[in-house]
């Protein structure tokens, strides 16, 4: 469908759960955050949605607010996510009939492969830098962003912590044809955003303040949106039914504790265009003492410091293997003592996000996707650890696999022996197809 | 002969007019001219072109300057490089003129923000002189880091830091872009006048003459080059030397007599374009502490999208690394950032339902408004965070200083006009405000992007506003 010749509007949604002084926190009992985008006669330009605010971080309440950690202490955000970090969900419903859209669960998660994986280190210290207050090292990251000083002096004070203007990569909303707004039957009836924040704990990184905290303010929603002319109006007042087809991202969760993991999933799906899955040891994850945001290798030991090694990996569907026909063995297997990125593990997961052969920028490399082990988890040069496994299952047709019948499976020989069970994020893009008419609207998988 | 069954020979020929690619059996003939000005002196130029076949967008003007006696480690401003000499240009045929930009070079001040780095670095650093690249900092004694986590951002270009013995380090200006060894540096045609990009003049049909008119920049306002810090004393004089100005003009022609069907073919060409008109004011201080109104005109036109610049005036902007081409960002006070609030007032509506006070939400606008991202950190934009380096330095100059380095530099707004009106006659408003300012005068500048239609008749050219 081309897009509606007309003029366009700016909209600016205000959060419907706006608390009375401004401030948003999981900490002060407001882990989601709702916009509602009325239903209208309009398009809305998916892409063009937004999040901006103010994001403060603070060592200790104080008041209202709190304290901004200085330099050297011990507080820290993930240098990949930096403000993103502070989505947990993403929940995207038609307004009028509340029908559930798009609905990505470990939402950080997510984007701790896929903004890593799909730009640069220049764009983490440039644009991203501006919008999303990344700065793709751990150091320089709270230099710039959870020490800022800006709010902590009464005088001159504008506003406080930094500022962000973030998109929300859902496939949904990234889909490249605008989506309709009416409740007859063309459009989704409006929308809602239900934005969950993640946990302090899950954000932040700090063994020494356990009250750690951060806190939004002046948080709303901006998009743009399509006035179809009168001649379109008047043509789409007729159309009784629409529908529109876009790359939707669904999770998967589950834990590996063995040296032969099988990771086995009903996806439900039937155009699946590719999966990776990312992981961290479980203890990791909400917890204060460490960056739960972290990609790393599979862990034996921290302290030793000791990574288990993935020496073979089989993806299958409906127990053959597919989409490669043969195992992924790794460098690993032939040489328990290499370090070194395996490239074909490499390979597939870049492949997932972009065909590898069109991928010019990346922060993922041999010294973020490596095995040197570090006693201190985050200490690592650039952004830290970007591992990662994943396979493509269709990057010529655009069509994908059916996965309704079959399960997906992959099967990982480790070397995982210590009694360390560790998360697997699992991660599926595949195409959907949204079905709209006036009595409601029904997300075809 | 039945005529309608004879076969349409227009549908054959390609447009040879838009940059683009072109059928797999054409072949293209490249013909390459060294003009020399008609006109040359330290304050204009002008090149007249030859009318034959099409005219290659990237076709360049050189330029360089006689180095001054005590001169020789100055450069050119590190985000523009060369471009700091134009001052105006325009493009004319016949009496028409096409396309001209004003206040040029503080233009390019913007459109060099969306260069990647790396392309600087690489490619601009010897053809224009512009030298804009960062990178993280992993050797910083005086932040005590290490080889894994980084301090700050510094620039980058093809020499290593060398220690200022107090901690710091000191990076020079690679050799071959220091005015003392008389480098000679291009500019694009396409980068002159932005039409280009999209379109190739065809030359050969116009019957007037074509000239390329260059205004420099005064040399006595100091905004030629960047002497370097400590070294040199500022105010030094950097003339053009006219014996490097030339045109070196790439002419396109394709084989056989498809040019000259093409010719038959639009013998009455139109085609739509876009150009820019600067609106100017001084603006004080004290005004821009508090909200006003700001008229850019464009009425009666169709205008795509407005960007405006704020230059905080000096008298010594050639003691900086930027000059003067460069965007103020509202200032710091007690470790406080400042805000701008703007919207843009058009056919008796504002642009934004609210006004725009959110500092990364400007960035927004301004990606949206060009369609690509600035590559640019936190702190060059909007002064937040402290990203920039304040110990290692270039050419002497701590990129984290806000009078002499990078530090909230490159504050350019961005208005996309997206109603798709033609502006009443009233014109366009900008309302603006800086919450904090830095004492002193400033510049506030705005650059329309106006569509034009061009008109070819029988090789007789004309133009007006849509």
């Amino acid at each position: 469908m081309s897009s509606p010749a007309g003029s366009n509007n700016y909209l600016q949604l205000f959060p419907s759960n706006q608390t009375s002084n401004g401030a948003i926190s999981y900490r002060d009992g407001n882990p989601v955050m709702s916009f509602i985008l009325g239903e209208q006669d309009r398009y809305l330009i998916g892409s063009s949605v937004r999040l901006t605010g103010n994001i403060s971080i603070y060592k200790t309440p104080n008041g209202n607010f709190g304290d901004i950690p200085l330099v050297g202490e011990d507080l820290s955000v993930s240098p990949k996510l930096s403000t993103y970090g502070m989505l947990d969900q993403i929940v995207i419903t038609s307004q009028k009939n509340k029908s559930v859209i798009e609905h990505v669960r470990h939402y950080g998660r997510y984007l701790a492969s896929y903004l890593p994986a799909i730009s640069s280190v220049q764009e983490a210290n440039g644009h991203l830098g501006v919008t999303a207050n990344t700065m793709n090292n751990l150091n320089a990251n709270d230099l710039q962003y959870v020490n800022n000083l800006n709010g902590s002096s009464a005088t001159d004070r504008q506003f406080r912590g930094n500022s962000f203007c973030i998109n929300l990569p859902t496939g949904f909303l990234n889909s490249k044809e605008p989506i309709g707004l009416s409740g007859k039957g063309w459009g989704t009836g409006g929308l809602q955003f239900d934005i969950h924040l993640a946990s302090d704990s899950q954000f932040l990184n700090s063994g020494t303040f356990s009250n750690a905290f951060y806190q939004l303010t002046d948080v709303s929603l901006i998009c743009e949106v399509i006035n179809p002319s009168i001649d379109q109006l008047s043509s789409l007042m007729r159309q009784t039914s629409n529908t529109m087809e876009y790359n939707a991202i669904s999770s998967y969760y589950t834990t590996l504790a063995s040296s032969n993991a099988i990771i086995n999933f009903r996806l439900g799906l039937s155009r699946v265009l590719g999966i990776f899955m990312n992981f961290i040891p479980s203890n990791y994850l909400n917890n204060l003492n460490f960056d739960s945001f972290q990609c790393s290798p599979l862990i034996n030991d921290l302290s030793a410091p000791e990574y288990a090694e993935i020496k073979q990996v089989i993806f299958t569907k409906g127990g053959e293997r597919l989409p490669l026909m043969y195992n992924l063995d790794t460098n690993v297997r032939d040489n328990a003592n290499s370090t070194v990125a395996d490239p074909q593990l490499y390979r597939n997961y870049l492949n997932t996000f972009i065909p590898y052969m069109k991928a010019m920028k990346t922060q993922v490399s041999p010294e973020t996707y490596n095995r040197i082990p570090s006693t201190v988890q985050d200490a690592k040069a650039e952004a830290g650890d970007m591992f990662g496994i994943g396979v493509a299952f269709d990057n010529i047709s655009g069509e994908g696999v059916d996965f309704r019948n079959e399960n997906f499976g992959a099967q990982l020989e480790t070397g995982l022996t210590a009694d360390n069970p560790h998360s697997a994020f699992l991660f599926v893009r595949s195409k959907q197809t949204l079905v709209m008419n006036a009595n409601g609207l029904q997300v075809i998988q | 002969m039945d005529m309608d069954n004879k076969p349409d020979e227009r549908g054959k020929i390609p447009d040879l007019m838009k940059i683009g690619t072109i059928p797999s059996d054409l072949s293209q003939d490249m013909d390459t001219e060294v003009l020399d000005p008609v006109v040359n002196n330290d304050t204009f130029c002008r090149f007249v072109l030859s009318n034959k076949g099409f005219l290659h967008s990237f076709s360049k003007i050189t330029l360089g300057v006689t180095p001054p006696a005590g001169g020789g480690e100055s450069t050119f401003p590190a985000n523009i490089g060369v471009h700091s000499l134009i001052q105006r240009c325009a493009l004319r045929i016949g009496t028409t003129t096409v396309a001209e930009i004003d206040d040029f070079n503080h233009y390019m001040g913007y459109k060099s923000m969306f260069i990647d780095n790396d392309i600087n670095l690489e490619r601009e650093t010897f053809l224009t002189s512009r030298v804009l690249a960062l990178r993280l900092n992993y050797d910083d004694t005086v932040n005590a880091v290490d080889n894994i986590n980084a301090s700050d951002l510094y620039i980058k270009n093809r020499l290593e830091p060398v220690s200022d013995g107090t901690g710091g380090a000191k990076l020079d200006a690679p050799e071959f872009i220091r005015i003392g060894n008389s480098p000679v540096f291009s500019v694009s045609v396409a980068d002159l006048f932005p039409f280009l990009r999209f379109n190739q003049l065809p030359l050969y049909m116009i019957d007037q003459q074509i000239s390329i008119e260059l205004h420099f920049q005064p040399a006595s306002s100091f905004k030629r080059c960047c002497h370097k810090k400590t070294d040199e004393a500022q105010g030094q004089t950097f003339a053009i030397d006219t014996t490097q100005t030339k045109f070196i003009s790439d002419y396109i022609y394709y084989s056989g007599d498809l040019m000259e069907q093409y010719k038959n073919q639009n013998k009455v060409m139109n085609w739509t374009y876009n150009d820019w008109r600067l609106s100017k004011r001084s603006i004080s201080q004290a005004v821009l502490a508090t909200r006003s109104t700001i008229d850019i005109g464009g009425a009666g036109r169709l205008v795509n999208k407005v960007v405006t610049a704020l230059e905080h005036t000096s008298t010594t902007p050639d003691t900086s690394m930027v000059n003067a081409y460069n965007s103020t960002a509202p200032a710091v006070s007690n470790n406080n950032n400042g805000t701008a609030t703007t919207n843009l007032i058009y056919n008796d509506n504002r642009l934004y339902p609210i006004d725009r006070v959110n500092m990364a939400l400007h960035f927004h606008d301004l990606v949206q408004t060009e369609q690509n991202v600035p590559q640019i950190c936190r702190q060059m934009y909007n002064k937040q965070g402290g990203g920039l380096s304040d110990t290692y330095e270039y050419n002497r100059y701590a990129p984290s200083s806000s009078t002499e380095g990078l530090n909230g530099k490159f504050f350019y707004l961005g208005y996309r006009l997206n109603r798709n009106e033609r502006v009443n006659s009233r014109g366009i408003q900008i309302e603006l405000q800086y919450s904090t300012v830095l004492a002193g005068s400033y510049t506030h500048r705005t650059w329309l992007e106006l569509v034009k239609t061009a008109t070819l008749d029988n090789g007789k050219f004309s133009c007006d506003f849509e």
